[in-house]
């Protein structure tokens, strides 16, 4: 069995379903996002694990023991909150050594502890120093040392990188990456922020009102979304959706978006097979979509640019085609107002029915 | 014509100095974002704009007007803080109208402007509900509408993005320029966030500790940094910067980082022109540094790939060269393995030379 | 088995709180009981009186006229009426003005930071001293400035002491307000009075409600001070229960009357103000 294991949760606050059926793994060594908007259920699933709430219905095992009934103490986690709960009048050392104090762990044994885990977190030079005068990216490292110091069996993070400035989160992203990779010890950490996500999960779950939408790894959650939801939220600049609808004229078969349309007389009959109505809506990535001043392929759409947000080693060019608005990613000498042609790359583009499901990729 | 102008402001602040010689200059309509770290003196800035706060030195002018001396209220100036402005015991209707109420006008008039701006911002469905019930989206909208309901000639803005959720800051911004254009209004705001600043900024000031480093359209920032923090904050991921020192061998010029060497014998007499000595910086940005599974050119340069991010449409590789670290941005499709070796690629054109002591730009493009 | 130690553990919780509540309320009850009882049954041990009277309660506020006839008595009772209108106007007044007085400087300490670090914490001083150590020279020196007896004594005296817990408490309140609600309106033209009046005390109303609450309960059951300043004219409530006490000696039913009349006014203060304490601690801050 997995490290933890949750089935079926469920969480009612009154009348309001925070949590509705949830269930997931994993693995020691494995670290699981759980990722969604504010109010997707994320953090109360956390805290359901943690113990700090209680299910209404459901059952997480943590090491194939069932603990629903036990208190947080005894359940063998470590938890990091998002800010980071350290003592600021103590020193670093006295920080980590806390838990073990409490449970009478004997001398030589504690500093021995403390040690190996300063080292591990890279702060055996600041060990001595007071909290207080620590930096974001230490302070935070001091938490997690307060957490893995006592062997947890399970580590949990809520929202580890929200509180910090946009310049630093990056810095900390690649050393959390680093830390959790030499620690080994299966983690769940709660974030809104997908870019974070992808950075720091082994394994993504999509979560939205109170349901899991999809769990995957990055590369496949980012290449294959299941739903709608999953597809808009990775991903930034956030995917193009457009609502289409599957038109067979003459001997083309085609989906026609009103101010465009796209020949697809390949896969009609999997999109036919697949769908539930001809109403279908098909998502394209900005960095997906490519751009020319010239009409180079006979297929490609003529669109303006509207407003060029430019990102550094690339810019996001919001277009407008038609009465249509489409974000390219790319790079292009081009300014306001001029009017581009845009191609589609068929291979990356992706089909949902309207009610949201995936027909074709 | 409504542009701002500061001339050398300074402020103390219980002894430490957090503002000093701040000078620049916005043009008509202008989308302006100062960007800094936490603690560059950016809330700060804006509150002595407004006239909230006194400067100790130097002079603000609105549109020609020297404001030094005027009323935060006589200045035509808006401002949106970072805890937005909505008070959580009024409707919404009520937290708009406040602003005209103290001005004194008639229910009428009041009623009249506060749908028109609920209208224009679309918060009209949110005008007799209760604060506490509005999304941190909606929230700044709010708050937003107040401001706008006098019609104030500029507009401040005080992180106005950082309490949102990421998927949600990334269609604010666009909004947030949007309304801009719409409203023809000069705007300002301030952020910690570099992208931001870059994606919707027409021109961007990057602050740090104080001081304005720069001034400039956002690709100059990054394609030109004047000084090593703005080359560092600028792009993301962060620019590369290694140590080296100038030395002479064999008649040939090189900056050695001690793990690799580049050869700038042509470019001798300008590096010492403009350096204070031979201690200098090198940077270039991941998007520049190429990486390959074979050395591609004799200037290639070994490392061993340490970890990868991967980011979506693109990944993070990070290299070690001996103890110096390189950050390069490598396609989805980057497979080396980590603890495998893997050769670099500088490209010359996009490295830039930092003077150590002063952190000014020396070179930019060592071709 | 998990079940029944819920069980078990759920019944002992509910025991222990019905023993607290029967500790805490049992004199209450008592008294009550007591009120409503005759002469005759002071002494008997059952909570409802077999013939309910209401004399007890009247006869406070009459002077003289002995319940029980003179047997109980051993010196003149007086009317508490008037004891009662002296603490209503030094206690409500007092409280006024310490709320009044201590939101102002409250405001000037948290967003002008009035007087620096220390000054703030020089106010506790009047709280670290016990009351008995100057009372005698508090006595000389109203006496001296012909404040013995009047209420200008109490009220002032009740305001400076009580001052100390309105700024601090208001403090808190005030300080959670952001200062930037208060620069948004001032940048929009609003008179800084407009500002604290408009947007800052309508934000901290339960704040203000808390601490008027306190402060009154502290005023209207004063007993040293009131004892050693008033002669006469100005007697206090708890100062005539205590003279009341030792004239009726054993007279139970009118002295448990008095105990809950003296409750009175705070309970309804309480209960009318109930909405504000609640408003005022849910602040309804956004995320």
């Amino acid at each position: 069995m997995a490290k933890l294991v949750v089935r079926n949760l469920r969480k009612l606050f009154g009348d309001f379903e925070a949590v509705k059926d949830v269930s997931f793994e994993v693995s020691e060594r494995e670290t699981l996002c759980l990722l969604g908007p504010s109010g997707c259920g994320k953090t109360t699933t956390l805290r359901m694990i943690a113990g700090l709430e209680t299910p209404t219905s459901g059952y997480i095992y943590i090491d194939e023991v069932l603990v629903n009934d036990v208190p947080p103490q005894k359940r063998g986690i470590g938890l990091v909150f998002q800010d980071y709960a350290i003592f600021p009048h103590m020193s670093v050392f006295d920080n980590l050594a806390f838990g073990l104090k409490v449970r009478r762990t004997p001398k030589h044994e504690l500093t021995a502890r403390v040690d190996e885990t300063a080292r591990l977190l890279g702060l055996s030079d600041v060990l001595h120093k007071s909290a207080k005068g620590l930096g974001l990216s230490e302070i935070q490292r001091v938490a997690i040392g307060r957490s893995i110091i006592l062997d947890p069996k399970i580590l949990l993070l809520d929202e580890p990188l929200s509180n910090v400035a946009a310049k630093v989160r990056e810095r900390m992203r690649g050393e959390l990456k680093r830390i959790q990779k030499e620690i080994g010890i299966a983690t769940v950490f709660v974030t809104h922020d997908q870019l974070e996500a992808m950075v720091l999960g082994d394994r993504i779950a999509v979560m939205k009102d109170g349901l899991i939408e999809q769990i995957a790894k990055p590369d496949e959650i980012y290449a294959h979304p299941h739903t709608l939801f999953v597809a808009d939220f990775i991903g930034s600049p956030s995917m193009n959706l457009i609502e289409c609808e599957l038109l067979e004229k003459e001997e083309r078969v085609f989906l026609d978006a009103k101010d465009f349309a796209i020949d697809v007389i390949k896969f009609a009959e999997t999109i036919k097979k697949k769908a539930t109505g001809p109403e279908l809506i098909m998502g394209i990535r900005p960095e997906d979509l490519s751009m020319s001043k010239k009409k180079i392929d006979p297929k490609a759409i003529r669109g303006e640019v509207q407003f060029i947000e430019s990102l550094g080693s690339s810019s996001i060019y919001h277009l407008r085609v038609g009465q249509r608005p489409l974000l390219v990613k790319g790079l292009l000498e081009v300014e306001t107002g001029d009017k581009v042609w845009v191609m589609f790359d068929l291979k990356k583009l992706h089909l949902f029915d309207k009610k949201t499901e995936v027909a074709i990729w | 014509m409504v542009k701002l102008k500061l001339i050398k402001v300074s402020k103390k602040i219980r002894k430490e100095q957090v503002l000093r010689g701040i000078t620049f200059e916005t043009g008509d309509k202008e989308l302006f974002v100062v960007a800094g770290p936490p603690g560059a003196g950016k809330t700060t800035l804006l509150k002595i704009i407004a006239g909230l706060v006194p400067l100790d030195e130097g002079e603000v002018y609105i549109g020609d007007e020297l404001v030094n001396y005027k009323l935060p209220a006589e200045r035509g100036i808006g401002m949106v803080f970072e805890t937005p402005a909505v008070y959580p015991n009024r409707t919404g209707f009520e937290n708009i109208a406040f602003p005209l109420k103290v001005k004194g006008l008639r229910d009428a008039e009041i009623k009249k402007r506060v749908y028109e701006v609920a209208e224009f911002l679309q918060v009209t469905h949110l005008l007799d509900r209760k604060p506490h019930t509005y999304s941190g989206g909606e929230l700044q909208r709010v708050a937003l509408a107040r401001v706008l309901v006098r019609s104030p000639s500029i507009l401040l803005l005080d992180e106005p993005l950082k309490n949102l959720d990421a998927k949600i800051r990334e269609r604010m911004r666009v909004e947030l320029k949007r309304l801009q254009r719409e409203f023809g209004i000069t705007m300002i705001f301030t952020t910690h966030d570099q992208l931001e600043a870059v994606a919707i900024g027409d021109r961007i000031a990057v602050m740090n500790k104080g001081v304005i480093e720069q001034v400039d359209m956002p690709e100059r920032t990054y394609n030109f940094p004047k000084t090593v923090f703005v080359g560092r904050f600028i792009g993301s991921p962060s620019m590369n910067l290694v140590d080296c020192t100038l030395r002479e061998t064999d008649g040939r010029w090189v900056l050695d980082t001690t793990e690799f060497s580049i050869d700038v014998t042509h470019l001798k007499d300008q590096i010492l022109a403009k350096s204070t000595g031979p201690e200098l910086i090198l940077g270039t940005r991941p998007p520049d540094v190429s990486v390959a599974e074979r050395p591609l050119s004799e200037q290639s340069i070994e490392a061993v790939l340490e970890l990868t991010e991967a980011l979506g449409s693109e990944k993070i590789a990070e290299l070690g060269v001996g103890r110096v670290i390189l950050t390069a941005l490598v396609p989805p499709t980057f497979d080396i393995g980590i603890g495998e070796k893997a050769y670099i690629e500088l490209k010359r054109e996009k490295l830039y030379l930092f003077d150590k002591k002063t952190e000014n730009l020396i070179i930019c493009g060592l071709t | 088995m998990a079940r029944m130690e819920q069980m078990l553990k759920l019944v002992a919780r509910y025991a222990l709180l019905i023993v607290t509540i029967l500790w805490t309320l049992g004199p209450v009850i008592w008294m009550i009981s007591l009120s409503f009882k005759p002469p005759t049954e002071w002494y008997s041990p059952n909570i409802i009186p077999q013939r309910p009277i209401l004399d007890n309660y009247v006869s406070l506020f009459i002077s003289t006229v002995p319940i029980g006839g003179t047997y109980f008595m051993t010196s003149i009772a007086e009317a508490i009426t008037r004891p009662f209108i002296n603490s209503l106007i030094i206690a409500s007044l007092s409280t006024i003005f310490a709320v009044l007085i201590g939101f102002l400087a409250a405001y000037g300490v948290s967003r002008y930071r009035a007087g620096g670090t220390f000054t703030i914490f020089f106010t506790l001083l009047t709280r670290m001293i016990p009351g008995a150590t100057f009372v005698a020279p508090l006595m000389v020196y109203y006496a001296t400035l012909r404040l013995l007896d009047t209420y200008q004594a109490l009220i002032l005296l009740y305001t400076a002491v009580t001052l100390t817990y309105s700024i601090w408490i208001l403090k808190g309140f005030i300080d959670e307000v952001p200062a930037e609600w208060e620069e948004a309106a001032l940048l929009e033209g609003a008179h800084p009075w407009r500002v604290v009046t408009q947007v800052t005390i309508p934000l901290i109303k339960g704040g203000i409600a808390a601490s008027a609450l306190f402060i009154f309960i502290l005023n209207w059951t004063e007993f040293l001070f009131a004892l050693v300043i008033s002669v006469t004219q100005i007697v206090t409530l708890p100062v005539q229960i205590s003279m009341y006490a030792s004239a009726v000696g054993r007279m139970y039913g009118p002295q448990a009357a008095l105990g809950l009349i003296a409750t009175i006014p705070m309970v309804i203060i309480g209960y009318a103000i109930q909405k504000h304490l609640i408003t005022g601690f849910t602040f309804g801050r956004v995320r």
